[in-house]
């Protein structure tokens, strides 16, 4: 079980993400804080994305099932 | 302009003809043809995936998207593909696993063998058929949108349509999925290449990125937020899209297909990654087309927006390579999918090989033909077109799912997901309205179908 552990936190990184940004992050009619010119929806957006990428590339690397 | 173009053109016919003639193997079977040798490595896996995923559905329909509703389309494409990437790092396994185990010619036959029905295939072959064909249909309409607004007076609209679909079938027909895996690796580059010469050119002509921002805040400051000033982008509406979007790889054969051909699993994680990147990379752009054309073309039609944004505001050798990188997607994608069709068929028919390639090579162009006829009566709401595509096969997915999770999955599954889709075409034909109890149609239909899906999964015994 030991060796599943790394790809279950990974797991539930992404599903809470996922949860805390549909919600808390994603809420209707705020452009405020903007960030590099940007609003607050388009940053904090493509933020949550590259992280969600970043688990992805993690994922791949502590993915526990091997092919035969 | 037309010099560059045919320049371009030139190039890009001659690297189509190098992809098929290098494709091209005389007594290939049906299995080299349709699945290219199951041999394809990391990064032409990842280009291909990349290419049959963005299309001309991103080239054009996103721009038009956030200049219609907003920075909110960043959450329902780019945000929802970086789940999916994910996702697929679990049921690329699984997926790679049973097809091994059982053998692969396509899902729909890896499923009526999993399930030891016909009917689990037919149902799948049919949803994906119905829903495929709009989605296909999409990618012509949006080049013959294209062509026809850059071109007004050379060919009618349908014959932009009906040139694409010839081509696409030649080569198809000359190279197999070989050569159609070559020609998204170019598309796929030559996608972001063009899509980010003409994103920077728009922001410089909106006066730079705070600039452009300031200016859409002044002037319509709905597109700066969620939902949107049409309203769009609800919470029901994205976590629908998300839902829909991550089901993609899991229902839609064109990337299902693809998954399985790649040549291990490793070749697959890499893939998952470099996509959700290239998702990063290739939307980002859009945003600016689609605000710029937000504060210079606020009002005006798709096709004008379109064909200005991309066209006549750019430097002659960027809008030639417009043109040419736009036939590209739409003609690598078309491809996959009408090939993946064809796929599907094969994998239900039984009998020689030689028998069932003729078959499978004649439905290619039956499927080309509904298609060509489909867009040419079809609306211009292209990224709608294409999440009803998503929603309408992701009711598919339980039954997909079960097949990898268990060795003998619940043939009531076949049931209930016949049900889901007579729902949802019940839907589109309005004998279901679109919203239930203050909830969006498809929110209904994941919420019910998925809740009767996991209780019959929680209660099977393996």
């Amino acid at each position: 079980m030991k060796s599943f552990t790394p790809w279950r936190v990974v797991v539930a990184a992404a599903i809470l993400l996922v949860l805390l940004s549909f919600g808390v992050v994603f809420k209707p009619g705020n452009a405020e804080p903007f960030f590099l010119s940007l609003p607050y929806v388009f940053w904090s957006s493509i933020l949550i994305t590259a992280l969600l990428v970043t688990l992805t590339f993690i994922g791949t690397r502590v993915f526990p099932h091997k092919e035969d | 302009m037309n010099t560059w173009l045919i320049i371009f053109f030139i190039i890009f016919i001659g690297l189509l003809v190098l992809a098929s003639v290098k494709s091209y193997q005389k007594n290939r079977t049906s299995d080299e043809f349709m699945l290219a040798g199951s041999a394809i490595g990391a990064f032409l896996g990842f280009m291909t995936f990349a290419a049959a995923l963005f299309s001309a559905f991103t080239f054009m329909g996103m721009p038009d998207f956030f200049r219609n509703h907003g920075v909110g389309a960043w959450i329902f494409l780019a945000f929802s593909d970086a789940l999916m990437v994910f996702f697929i790092i679990w049921f690329g396994y699984k997926l790679r696993k049973l097809a091994k185990a059982k053998g692969f010619k396509g899902i729909a036959g890896l499923l009526a063998k999993c399930y030891e029905s016909p009917w689990a295939g037919y149902l799948f072959f049919l949803t994906a058929f119905l829903f495929l064909i709009p989605y296909v249909a999409i990618q012509i309409r949006g080049i013959s949108i294209f062509l026809n607004a850059a071109f007004p007076d050379a060919i009618p609209s349908w014959g932009w349509s009906a040139g694409t679909v010839v081509i696409m079938l030649i080569y198809a027909e000359i190279g197999g999925l070989k050569a159609i895996v070559y020609s998204d690796a170019i598309q796929g580059i030559l996608l972001l290449v063009v899509i980010w010469i003409i994103g920077l050119a728009c922001l410089e002509m909106s006066g730079g990125l705070g600039q452009m921002m300031a200016n859409v805040g002044t002037q319509n400051p709905d597109l700066l937020t969620l939902p949107g000033p049409k309203g769009l982008f609800s919470t029901q509406f994205l976590i629908g899209s998300a839902i829909a979007i991550v089901m993609i790889p899991v229902t839609q054969p064109q990337l299902t297909t693809r998954l399985i051909v790649m040549k291990d699993l490793k070749s697959v994680h890499k893939m998952t990654y470099a996509v959700g990147l290239f998702a990063i990379l290739v939307i980002l752009p859009t945003a600016f087309i689609g605000l710029y054309g937000a504060l210079k073309y606020p009002d005006v039609s798709t096709s004008e927006f379109l064909s200005s944004a991309l066209l006549f505001d750019q430097a002659n050798p960027v809008a030639a390579l417009a043109v040419v990188g736009l036939f590209a997607a739409c003609l690598s994608t078309t491809n996959a999918q009408i090939f993946a069709l064809g796929s599907e068929l094969r994998s239900l028919l039984s009998g020689e090989d030689k028998t069932v390639m003729r078959y499978t090579k004649i439905s290619l162009l039956v499927f080309s033909l509904v298609v060509l006829v489909f867009s040419i009566y079809m609306s211009d709401q292209l990224v709608l077109l294409a999440r009803l595509s998503f929603t309408g096969t992701s009711v598919m997915a339980p039954l997909v799912l079960a097949a990898v999770i268990f060795e003998n999955p619940p043939k009531v599954l076949i049931l209930t997901c016949g049900l889901a889709l007579i729902g949802i075409i019940l839907n589109i034909l309005s004998v279901i309205p679109a919203q239930i109890a203050g909830l969006n149609f498809d929110i209904v239909l994941y919420m019910v179908h998925g809740g009767i899906s996991v209780l019959i999964m929680a209660t099977h015994k393996k």
